[in-house]
């Protein structure tokens, strides 16, 4: 066995480990075997002076506690893979996927794993440096398909786009940011320093999640979903698909849809809510006084359920062609509720 | 031999090898290999040990036009080798007792 032919052997077979332990001892054993070979030796001799790859990674096993996973064949030609990183000093953990789905889940252990799988059209580089661990799709070129029916020619790609699933230890509180071109992302840790979920065509999904600052989903066209979500600032836009939120807290929410409609079931926002519709409806029901409201859809309905005591507050709901309907459950709370239609109908319901 | 006591007599002299100076991987095998058994699977979590131990530093340097990771022994690393002393003797002194019992 050559050089090379040793170190792909031992990287092969330390896919498992931590990626900082992998790059460790594959530099530490590159170096000695550079310095047999400067010595005199060739490089089947200074090869095979190292010692065997399975007591390298053996004694790496047994210190890094690497996970033994199997290969899974999920397709011809393609494994399943668990990248191990520690933890440790993690500040950011950044996904770009190019159309797979994303799932964040809460680690079983104190370490995070990425899930992925792996192919020879297609391989995951996962780095850790400065605190940033990096998640990144790499294609290999895909293997294109052509069904030929006289002019019409259908190419079809074949490339296997399955979802990457990066676990992180609950106790954990780092910056979230992931994107990806088609896919959906599900997202269900329990706290983080904040977090930004980027997807073109898929849907979002958030489960019960605190976030220290700011924290921000944005789709083209799929449909975003939250169930509990807590953050300093809650920003959201879906471009044609539909937001539907069930109980936020925030400082301040912006949420913005072109043709979707809003759904917000349980708002508690403490400042200030910006809520904008060109075609679809606005459907908001307002937890706990807020400070300033400004509420707007083109031609879509507002209904605008302003609920909770205390403070004094300014809000106001307009809609082209859209009605607009403002219930409030105190009287003397709303120093300022505006509600404006050009051709729509209006009702402001005070509750007494 | 007890692996917690080969263990402890490896470590040691991984940093009897560098009391003359700092030294590298390959350096550290040559040294050492007249008098133990080492490899680089058996180097390699020493000489993490040891650094996460504080018993040694380490300093990558441009050798050759490739990099080499030196290893140099600090004060706790001296500490551990007298400490290692301190213990042997007592039981090279149990030992002579248990030896002279056998003749």
């Amino acid at each position: 066995m050559n050089k090379k032919e040793f170190l792909d052997e031992l990287c092969r077979r330390l896919r498992y480990a931590s990626v900082d332990e992998a790059q460790r001892l594959v530099a530490f054993v590159t170096e000695s075997i550079d310095d047999r070979i400067e010595e005199g030796m060739t490089e089947e001799e200074a090869v095979t002076a190292v010692g065997s790859i399975d007591d390298l990674v053996r004694e790496v096993s047994g210190e890094a506690k690497v996970e033994t996973f199997t290969d899974e064949v999920a397709v011809k030609g393609a494994h399943r893979r668990d990248y191990v990183v520690s933890a440790d000093g993690v500040e950011t953990i950044e996904v770009t996927e190019g159309g797979g789905d994303v799932n964040f889940r809460v680690s079983r252990d104190d370490k995070i794993h990425v899930h992925v799988t792996e192919s020879e059209r297609q391989r995951y580089i996962v780095t850790k440096k400065n605190g940033v661990v990096s998640v990144t799709k790499e294609q290999l070129g895909g293997k294109d398909i052509n069904f030929g029916f006289g002019l019409f020619v259908f190419r079809a790609d074949f490339n296997n786009n399955t979802d990457v699933i990066v676990d992180v230890p609950e106790n954990l509180r780092a910056a979230i940011d992931c994107k990806t071109g088609s896919g959906d992302v599900g997202y269900s840790l329990r706290s983080a320093l904040s977090v930004s979920l980027t997807t073109g065509s898929g849907d979002i999904d958030v489960d019960s999640c605190a976030v220290g600052g700011r924290a921000e989903l944005k789709t083209g066209s799929g449909d975003i979903n939250v169930d509990e979500l807590m953050a300093e600032s809650i920003e959201i836009t879906a471009a044609s698909g539909d937001a539907d939120l069930k109980s936020v807290t925030a400082k301040a929410l912006k949420l913005s849809a072109i043709s979707g409609d809003i759904e917000v079931d349980e708002a508690f926002i403490a400042d200030k809510a910006v809520v904008k519709s060109v075609s679809g409806d606005v459907n908001l029901c307002m937890a706990s006084p807020l400070k300033v409201g400004s509420f707007e859809s083109v031609s879509g309905d507002l209904d605008i359920g302003l609920y909770g005591h205390g403070e004094e507050y300014s809000v106001s709901a307009k809609s082209v062609s859209g009605d607009v309907d403002v219930p409030a459950d105190k009287p003397e709370a709303p120093n300022a509720v505006r509600a404006r239609t050009t051709s729509g109908d209006i009702r402001i319901e005070i509750a007494r | 031999m007890d692996t917690q006591l080969r263990r402890g007599m490896l470590d040691v002299c991984v940093l009897r090898s560098l009391t003359g100076g700092e030294s590298y991987g390959y350096a550290i095998i040559k040294d050492i290999s007249p008098y133990v058994t080492i490899s680089e699977s058996t180097l390699y979590p020493i000489l993490k040990r040891l650094e996460g131990a504080g018993c040694l530093t380490v300093r990558s340097a441009e050798h050759n036009g490739r990099l080499r990771k030196y290893y140099c022994i600090t004060d706790r690393g001296r500490e551990r080798i007298s400490d290692f002393l301190t213990e042997w003797e007592d039981i090279m002194r149990a030992y002579s007792f248990v030896k002279e019992g056998i003749k």
